[in-house]
């Protein structure tokens, strides 16, 4: 089924030719299937080389796909030319044109489409006063902060307006204040234009800002596709798991040293583990009762450490397995380092994720 | 003493350099320039602007003419050639393009005088029955053959730091291939471009091996011509005078260039 409306990608698959690595070559592709619908914010999230930017370039039209194809609204531009699909990349670095001013980078799309002078101009207007950068028009690329230079890349590429905007890891080059502010501000942008945003990330907390859904990729296929809820609390693999957030993994191995209501823990089968995400686990001193519908482990403290809002503890169990804790950083903490205490957590709180990757 | 010059002795050999073996010879070569010659070539304390004067000649004027046009030829023809090949390197990977570099290197580590002889095998060769050999054609080729790393590398390094996105956002803001090199690709390098024409354009000013063996000596160019007032007619005052007219060309040069070069190396 390929929908009418908004952006399908369709079986993807690219190869990097790499001489040193004959087999599975850094940053390629396979099998990527995504529909993404006019007007989302949507994410690619991964590790390094596990082929996100790479998806994006495809979209974008930088780089061919050996198979599969792509669909925009309801057109075939597997092989089209980047400035003729309806999309436009901001890039990693910004990529502004560091022999021309604000201004002249900005209006760079619209010279080229022989745009005339006057409408030139009031969409230069519109848009600088929409992402607030009219007072730096006149000045040189490399006398802008990075945040500003974000702004005139976002600026020049929205100019022509594009249907779809792609970001290739937008905010990873700011510091940690201002990324926090442009993710908002990306947020509302996104809004007010009704455009869809693709973003390339590697920081999970960004995917989770700025996107309805978000694609964990891994090793050049995509593990789970949802909305950053779906992706936390019921992840699919472990790998999943872990890239999203902190997580905690039990397998059959730890059945024995819990104690409590332990028939109301999921099933797990061959290839599957239990996960239990640190803030559902409380601390509790040793010989607390375990409510029905909680189970509990005994586990040696490790290491406790404030981090404001939260307390990590870290914690060992009798097989040697380690549990990380997040509780609120208002409580006292329940055991000192090296004091044996009790870990509690609901049942309901049990996500069932496969042991490996889906790839 | 002032921190910012506790290093300042570190400068002593060049300075020492700087005034022993350039400032001071090229001061003595300004002096002689304004004095005269006996009949048997021996340079006389006698003030005079004869030298210059004799520059002024039409056959000395002839002289500067062909160097000029040898100079500014070679320079057009390595930087028409090298800019293509150093953009195609700098989109290689590192390791690949360094591979390339040391290709292009590897000759320029025989002899120099030995590699114009070998290339003058190389226009020996007959295929339609005419020779290159002591033609300024020939030369031309000869003087291409030495300069072009002279030109690719610093081209190389100017090109190399052009990220490629740049050149792929222009194409995704609608440029044409001819846009982005004209539009983009050339406005960023050209300060680059100027160096490396610098660096290819002033030694081939001087040049004097390649029109004395390459082109037989028949057509006098700058660097012949000194050598010849030098060595052969004696005339020191007269070689001395083109010496500094050479340099004054260059210099006049370098301003025009100077802050476009600066930009370019930094």
């Amino acid at each position: 089924m390929t929908p009418n409306n908004g952006l399908y990608l369709e079986n993807i698959k690219k190869r990097f030719v790499n001489a040193k690595q004959s087999q599975t070559s850094i940053g390629g592709v396979q099998n990527i299937t995504l529909s993404i619908p006019s007007g989302e914010g949507f994410s690619l999230l991964g590790p390094s080389g596990c082929g996100k930017t790479t998806t994006l370039r495809i979209i974008g039209g930088f780089d061919h796909p050996d198979h599969g194809k792509i669909i925009h609204n309801g057109k075939n531009i597997t092989f089209t030319a980047p400035q003729n699909r309806d999309i436009r990349t901001v890039f990693q670095k910004y990529a502004l044109f560091p022999h021309l001013s604000v201004k002249e980078n900005i209006v760079f799309g619209l010279r080229m489409q022989k745009v005339r002078n006057p409408e030139v101009e009031n969409r230069a207007k519109e848009i600088t006063e929409l992402i607030e950068i009219s007072h730096l028009l006149d000045r040189g690329t490399h006398q802008l902060s990075g945040g500003e230079q974000q702004r005139v890349a976002l600026a020049r590429a929205l100019i022509t307006e594009p249907e779809i905007l792609l970001l290739d890891e937008p905010l990873s080059a700011l510091d940690l204040k201002l990324r926090e502010r442009m993710q908002l501000e990306l947020l509302s942008l996104r809004k007010k234009l009704g455009s869809t945003f693709i973003f390339v990330t590697h920081d999970q907390t960004e995917a989770m800002t700025i996107s309805d859904r978000i694609a964990v990729m891994n090793r050049g296929s995509i593990e789970q596709i949802g909305t950053p809820e779906e992706i936390y609390h019921r992840p699919t693999s472990r790998f999943v798991a872990s890239f999203i957030g902190q997580a905690n993994f039990l397998g059959q191995d730890q059945l024995p040293l819990i104690t409590g209501s332990t028939e109301q823990l999921p099933n797990i089968s061959q290839g599957k583990e239990w996960m239990v995400r640190p803030e559902h686990i409380t601390p509790k001193k040793l010989g607390s009762p375990v409510n029905s519908g909680f189970v509990a482990l005994e586990a040696q403290v490790q290491d406790i450490a404030f981090l404001g809002a939260d307390r990590l503890t870290k914690a060992v169990d009798k097989s040697g397995k380690q549990y990380l804790v997040k509780s609120p950083g208002f409580e006292t903490p329940v055991g000192q380092v090296t004091e044996k205490i009790l870990l509690c957590w609901e049942t309901e709180d049990t996500w069932t994720v496969n042991t490996n990757t889906l790839s | 003493m002032d921190r910012k010059y506790q290093h300042s002795f570190l400068i002593l050999p060049f300075l020492l350099w700087f005034f022993f073996l350039i400032l001071g010879p090229f001061c003595l070569i300004i002096l002689t320039s304004f004095f005269t010659r006996d009949e048997f070539g021996q340079v006389q304390n006698i003030f005079s602007l004869m030298s210059y004067k004799q520059l002024l000649d039409p056959l000395y004027f002839d002289v500067f003419l062909r160097t000029l046009l040898l100079a500014a030829s070679s320079t057009l023809l390595c930087l028409f050639i090298a800019y293509p090949f150093a953009f195609y390197l700098s989109r290689l990977p590192k390791h690949v393009a360094n591979r390339w570099i040391a290709l292009i290197m590897i000759p320029f580590w025989t002899n120099f005088l030995l590699r114009i002889l070998a290339f003058m095998d190389v226009l020996r060769f007959e295929p339609f029955g005419i020779t290159l050999v002591y033609t300024n054609a020939g030369v031309l080729l000869a003087m291409l053959y030495n300069y072009l790393p002279f030109a690719l590398l610093p081209l190389y390094s100017t090109l190399e730091k052009v990220d490629s996105s740049i050149l792929e956002a222009a194409f995704d803001l609608g440029a044409s291939k001819r846009q982005i090199f004209l539009k983009v690709l050339w406005p960023i390098t050209r300060s680059g471009v100027y160096a490396a024409g610098l660096l290819v354009f002033i030694p081939s000013l001087g040049e004097f091996l390649i029109p004395a063996i390459v082109g037989g000596g028949k057509n006098f160019f700058l660097g012949t011509f000194l050598e010849h007032q030098f060595l052969t007619s004696h005339n020191w005052p007269l070689g001395s005078a083109a010496i500094v007219f050479l340099v004054l060309l260059a210099c006049t040069l370098l301003p025009a260039l100077k802050n476009k070069t600066k930009e370019a190396l930094t």
